[in-house]
């Protein structure tokens, strides 16, 4: 599915992370990792926000030869999200609605199942909670293949984890969507389990048993 | 009691000073164009300044709008410094305000001065001058003034400093913009300068107003050259240069989002030129109004064309690679000269425009997903 070749990451001179050739199956990925490990650098390469060096592709698309394609597959929410301070929550829906091709009423049922009742505010006055559940929201949008989630449990409230892990899997099972998702806690309950636990640690990523 | 002042300032100098002429570098350097690089010569660049400093030391006008200068001045350095400590990754600048209340103020007076420096090196000479041609009582008038406004500003930051719980409002500050129409995306940089940065927007459009009157005057006087009003065109569209730092900073503060967004870079780059065309549409209107009795109608799409093309060149320079604001202030010279030769040589302003729409283009299309 999501396939990294040659691929290594520089900040400066400094070399962050390298990862020859590994690949991502399909299905629930937990990315685990110390502090400066590397996983959101990943995850914002992965999702074509960050420059790299190498090849990564999605079922043979690639994000260099195709952009748009590959971006289209693969959503991404970060796990500190900005976005602009004048903009209301409704406007960036709107856009990522178009952009990522979503159907009718999906952020409306994405929103009831986050419980989010803040789109008509403006970005500025969203608490880092409100903030973070919009951009799940946001990585919810359209039919993506791959959904990034970078830490997504930080500052959401108990009610809105059980909301996500229930859309994660109602999105693994109605649209067979993949997921990575970083996290310092374990977010297996009764509805999901992760089928493939990674570990970045030492420059690179590998498998953990 | 002043001990350990220097490290307290170093730490100021990085986190408020440097970003401050940062900031504001662009319209500092079209500001000292206009005032020392438009004379033809040396001989008639020290003959006007030589004049308007004897004037502000002895006309009480001159001395009065002078003052009222330095004092917008001392607004946006002001304004600034709110601004940022407003910011949450600046709160621990607050821990300064620990300190002893003289001791505070006389960091924040240095401090203030140094923001400063610009209008003191100016007013340095006035003085000099003022006093060496015999003149005395309108020179300790600016004196006085001077450090009175400074010191009371470095006052008002030292409350500040001390009372991080009390928001200070700006006096005169320009009312909040309400918004109640879909937005764009690409406008949302110009959602951001309406509403949080005002003062910048403001002071680059009366920078840039200014400076096309001034080329409609130029020309006016020399059998209505159009090339007058060209040129300081190239000069208020520099004066543009904050706002297009600023964007880019923008981009990659509260934008990085858009890079995930399946759009293609045609479209990503006609909306910066929407963006452009609204940024620059008041200067269109504003040379329209000479239309009718200076310059042709069909003139003026020039301008609008020329506007936009060297706004996109400006921003797309900020995507090259390892760019920072020495080489920025490289590539402003340069686009600077280069225009005006282009114009000097009676180059078409269309072919201009496409010549910088085409780099503009290239860049950005090379530059657009690697930058961090």
């Amino acid at each position: 599915m999501l396939q990294l070749t040659g691929y290594k990451k520089y900040y400066g001179t400094r070399l962050v992370l390298e990862i020859e050739n590994y690949l991502f199956q399909e299905g629930l990925h937990w990315v685990k990792g110390e502090n400066g490990s590397g996983k959101t650098t990943l995850f914002k390469s992965l999702a074509g926000i960050f420059p790299f060096q190498g090849k990564i592709a999605l079922n043979a698309c690639s994000i260099k030869e195709e952009p748009n394609k590959y971006r289209l597959q693969v959503n991404y929410a970060e796990a500190e999200p900005v976005f602009p301070p004048m903009v209301k929550g409704k406007d960036l829906v709107s856009l990522f609605e178009k952009y990522k091709e979503a159907f009718p009423g999906q952020s409306k049922e994405i929103s009831e199942i986050l419980d989010i009742k803040f789109l008509e505010e403006f970005f500025s006055s969203y608490s880092s909670g409100m903030g973070k559940k919009l951009s799940l929201l946001l990585a919810f949008l359209g039919q993506p293949k791959v959904i990034l989630l970078d830490e997504p449990l930080v500052t959401l409230d108990v009610k809105s984890v059980n909301g996500m892990l229930e859309l994660i899997a109602l999105y693994r099972k109605k649209y067979n969507t993949s997921f990575l998702i970083s996290s310092h806690q374990a977010f297996e309950n009764g509805i999901i389990k992760p089928d493939y636990i990674h570990q970045v640690e030492n420059l690179t990523i590998c498998y953990q048993a | 009691m002043l001990s350990g002042i220097k490290q307290d300032f170093t730490f100021l100098a990085k986190v408020l000073i440097k970003p401050f002429y940062a900031e504001n570098a662009g319209q500092i350097f079209t500001v000292v164009l206009v005032c020392f690089g438009l004379f033809p010569g040396f001989a008639m660049l020290k003959e006007a300044h030589y004049g308007i400093m004897i004037a502000i030391c002895t006309s009480p006008l001159a001395m009065f709008a002078s003052c009222l200068l330095w004092t917008a001045y001392a607004y946006k350095c002001f304004a600034f410094v709110l601004r940022e400590l407003s910011l949450s990754q600046n709160e621990c600048l607050y821990i300064i305000g620990l300190g002893k209340p003289f001791r505070n103020v006389f960091l924040l007076f240095i401090f203030q001065l140094v923001l400063f420096v610009p209008v003191l090196l100016y007013v340095f000479f006035t003085l000099f001058i003022g006093i060496g041609s015999g003149y005395h009582l309108q020179p300790f008038i600016i004196f006085i003034f001077l450090s009175a406004l400074n010191l009371l500003i470095s006052f008002i930051y030292s409350y500040q400093f001390r009372n991080p719980q009390e928001e200070l409002k700006l006096p005169f500050g320009i009312p909040a913009f309400k918004r109640s129409w879909d937005l764009p995306f690409y406008l949302y940089p110009i959602s951001h300068f309406i509403g949080k940065r005002k003062l910048m927007l403001f002071v680059t459009k009366v920078i840039s107003f200014s400076l096309i009157w001034l080329g409609f005057y130029l020309a006016h006087n020399q059998d209505l050259d159009i090339r007058f009003v060209y040129i300081t065109m190239v000069g208020s569209i520099l004066a543009h240069s904050i706002l297009v730092q600023h964007l880019r900073d923008f981009e990659n503060k509260n934008m990085t989002w858009m890079l995930n967004i399946p759009l293609r870079l045609s479209f990503r780059f006609i909306g910066y030129l929407i963006l452009f065309f609204f940024l620059i549409l008041p200067e269109v209107f504003f040379i329209f109004k000479y239309a009718f009795n200076q310059i042709s109608y069909a003139e003026v799409p020039n301008f609008l064309v020329l506007g936009i093309a060297g706004l996109s060149f400006l921003h797309s320079v900020l995507y090259i690679k390892d760019m920072n604001e020495t080489k920025f202030m490289n590539y402003q010279i340069g686009f600077l000269l280069g225009l005006i030769m282009a114009i000097q040589f009676r180059i078409p302003i269309l072919v201009i425009s496409i010549a910088l729409l085409s780099l503009a283009y290239l860049t950005y299309k090379r530059r657009y997903y690697l930058y961090e």
